[in-house]
C-alpha cells in the first residue's frame, strides 16, 4: 500500500487559525520517512524513549513531530511559511489529502 | 497512563463518587419537593459543601451546572447597571473574563484589570487603588489555575468591606485543597466553586455560595414546590435553582466532598505541597526549563507551570503524552491575560497538575520526560 495523507486536522484544544496541524497518513511513519522529512533540516530523535519521538526543524518551513510506527504526525508551520510549504510536505509524505479538504 | 491534569478535571474518581452516582441513577427519584422524604443527595452535597467551606448554613449554597454558570449568574447580578465598575484580575479564567467582556462590550459596564507581580500575586493595596465610586464588585481567582499561585483573598475582602462593595471569589481551583473560612471573610462575599476539580465530584455540578438572599434570580422556572405561584420561590437556595436538579451529580459530589473532609483540607494541601516542590525542584534543575513563575510560591494548590527552550509547549503536552503516556495541559489555560505580566505570552506553557491520586512515581516519571526531552536527543 502506498502511503499518503488521509486527513489533515486541527489538534484539540487549537483554533483553526494555529499554525498547527496534525497529519494523519495510511501508513505509519518509519525511520525512512523520518530521514527523508529530515533532509534540509535538523533532526532530533529519541529512539530509547517508550515509543520513540522525533522531532524535525526546517527553519523558516516547519517543525514536525511524531512517533515512528505511529501514523499521525504533529506540524507547526513558521510564519514564514506559505501554501507552497505544506504542498511540499503533503507531497513529501505522499500526497492524498489537502488541509482544505480536512479540517 | 500518568494523569497531571487535576486542575482541568480529576481523574480517576475515587470508587467511592463512582458508587454515589451509580446508586443515585439506580435508585427511585427523590428530592426535594418532588419525591418521597429523606436526606436527598442536593441537601447532603450543600450539608457537606457547607463544613467544608464553613458557611453559615447549608441554604447559603445553591447548587449550579457549573463554577462557569455560577459567575455569569454572580456577575450579572452584581453589577447589574449601566456604568457600573468592575474590578478584577489578570489571573482570572475565561469564565469570568468573558462576561465582564460581553458586558462591556453591551455598554453595561466598566472593568479595570489588576496585575500581578512576578510571583504571581495580585496585592490587596492594589485592588483598593482600583475600587472607584461606582465600584459594585471586586472579582478575583482564590488560585491561578495558570500558576497554581494563591491569592490573598482575606486581605481583598477586608478592602472590599470596607468601601461596601461585593466580593466574587472563583475558588474552582481551591476548594478542597485550601481552607476557605467563608464565615470568617468579612463583608458581602460570594464563592463560585466547580465540584468536578479537587472536589472530587463529577462533571455537571458546581455552585454558589451566596451572601445574602439579594442577589438577583438568573433562570427561573419550575422546582416543584408552590406550582401555583406565578414566581419563583425568593428564597435559598431555590432562589437561584430552577429546572430538574441533577442528583446524581449532587450525590457525587456529596461523595466527593465527604472524602475531602475525611483526607483533610490541611493535609492534602499539604500533601500536595511537597509534591509540588519535588516537581519543581526537578524541574528547575533540568536544562533549558523555565518556571513560572520562576520563583515558589506557596505549593499547596499542586500546579506547575513550566516552558522548554527550543519547544512550544503544544509540541512539550504532545511528546509527553504520546511517547511516555504523561498527560498535562499546553497552552494559555484559558486564563489569557496572565501570561503577558509573567512572560509566557503568546504560547503559554506546559502545565502539570497535581490531584488525590497523584504520587511520587507520577511526578518524577514527569520530570524524567521532560529531562529526557531537554537531552535533545540522537
Amino acid at each position: 500500500m502506498v502511503r499518503e495523507v488521509i486527513a489533515i486536522r486541527v489538534p484539540p484544544g487549537c483554533l483553526r487559525s494555529a499554525p498547527v496541524r496534525e497529519y494523519e497518513l495510511s501508513e505509519p511513519v518509519d525511520e525512512a520517512l523520518m530521514r527523508r522529512l529530515a533532509e534540509g533540516g535538523t533532526l532530533q530523535y529519541f529512539p530509547t524513549f517508550p515509543r520513540p519521538l522525533f522531532r524535525i526543524d526546517r527553519p523558516q518551513e516547519l517543525c514536525a513531530q511524531g512517533i515512528v510506527g505511529s501514523a499521525v504526525l504533529r506540524v507547526t508551520f513558521s510564519p514564514s511559511a506559505d501554501a507552497g510549504t505544506r504542498e511540499a510536505l503533503r507531497l513529501s509524505l505522499g500526497g492524498g489529502r489537502t488541509d482544505g479538504e480536512d479540517g | 497512563m500518568v494523569y497531571l491534569n487535576h486542575a482541568a478535571t480529576t481523574h480517576p474518581r475515587p470508587p467511592e463518587v463512582v458508587s454515589a452516582v451509580v446508586a443515585a441513577l439506580s435508585s427511585a427519584p427523590a428530592h426535594p419537593g418532588r419525591g418521597a422524604g429523606g436526606q436527598d443527595p442536593l441537601t447532603e452535597a450543600r450539608l457537606a459543601l457547607a463544613e467544608l467551606l464553613d458557611v453559615d448554613g447549608a441554604e447559603r449554597i445553591a447548587l449550579l451546572p457549573s463554577a462557569t454558570y455560577a459567575l455569569n449568574l454572580a456577575i450579572a447580578g452584581l453589577a447589574p447597571q449601566p456604568g457600573d465598575h468592575v474590578v478584577t484580575t489578570r489571573l482570572e479564567h475565561n469564565s469570568v473574563l468573558r462576561p465582564l467582556a460581553h458586558a462591556a462590550a453591551a455598554g453595561r459596564l466598566r472593568v479595570s484589570y489588576v496585575s500581578p507581580d512576578r510571583l504571581g500575586r495580585v496585592s490587596a493595596e492594589d485592588a483598593e487603588r482600583a475600587i472607584e465610586p461606582r465600584t459594585r464588585l471586586v472579582a478575583v481567582t482564590h488560585v491561578s489555575n495558570a500558576t497554581g499561585c494563591i491569592q490573598p483573598i482575606g486581605e481583598i475582602a477586608a478592602v472590599a468591606a470596607q468601601k461596601d462593595v461585593a466580593l466574587l471569589v472563583d475558588a474552582s481551583q481551591s476548594a478542597g485543597v485550601l481552607p476557605l473560612g467563608h464565615r470568617s471573610l468579612p463583608g458581602r462575599v460570594f464563592v463560585a466553586f466547580a465540584g468536578h476539580k479537587s472536589l472530587l465530584g463529577p462533571p455537571g455540578v458546581g455552585g454558589l455560595v451566596l451572601a445574602d438572599d439579594r442577589l438577583p434570580q438568573g433562570v427561573v422556572g419550575g422546582t416543584g414546590i408552590r406550582s401555583e405561584e406565578p414566581l419563583h420561590p425568593p428564597e435559598l437556595p431555590l432562589r437561584h435553582e430552577a429546572g430538574t436538579p441533577d442528583v446524581p451529580a449532587a450525590a457525587g459530589l456529596a461523595a466527593g466532598v465527604r472524602l475531602v473532609l475525611a483526607r483533610g483540607v490541611a493535609a492534602e494541601g499539604a500533601r500536595r505541597g511537597r509534591l509540588t516542590t519535588r516537581l519543581r525542584s526537578r524541574l528547575a534543575a533540568t536544562a533549558g526549563v523555565s518556571l513560572s513563575p520562576e520563583l515558589e510560591p506557596d505549593p499547596r494548590a499542586g500546579i506547575v507551570a513550566f516552558r522548554l527552550a527550543g519547544w512550544t509547549p503544544g509540541d512539550v503536552g504532545d511528546a509527553l503524552l504520546r511517547s511516555f503516556d504523561i498527560e498535562v495541559r499546553a497552552g494559555l489555560h484559558c486564563a489569557p491575560l496572565v501570561h503577558a505580566p509573567l512572560g509566557t505570552a503568546p504560547l503559554g506553557t506546559v502545565r502539570a497538575s497535581i490531584g488525590w491520586s497523584t504520587t511520587e512515581a507520577d511526578v518524577d516519571a514527569l520530570a524524567d520526560a521532560v529531562d529526557a526531552l531537554a537531552g535533545g536527543g540522537a
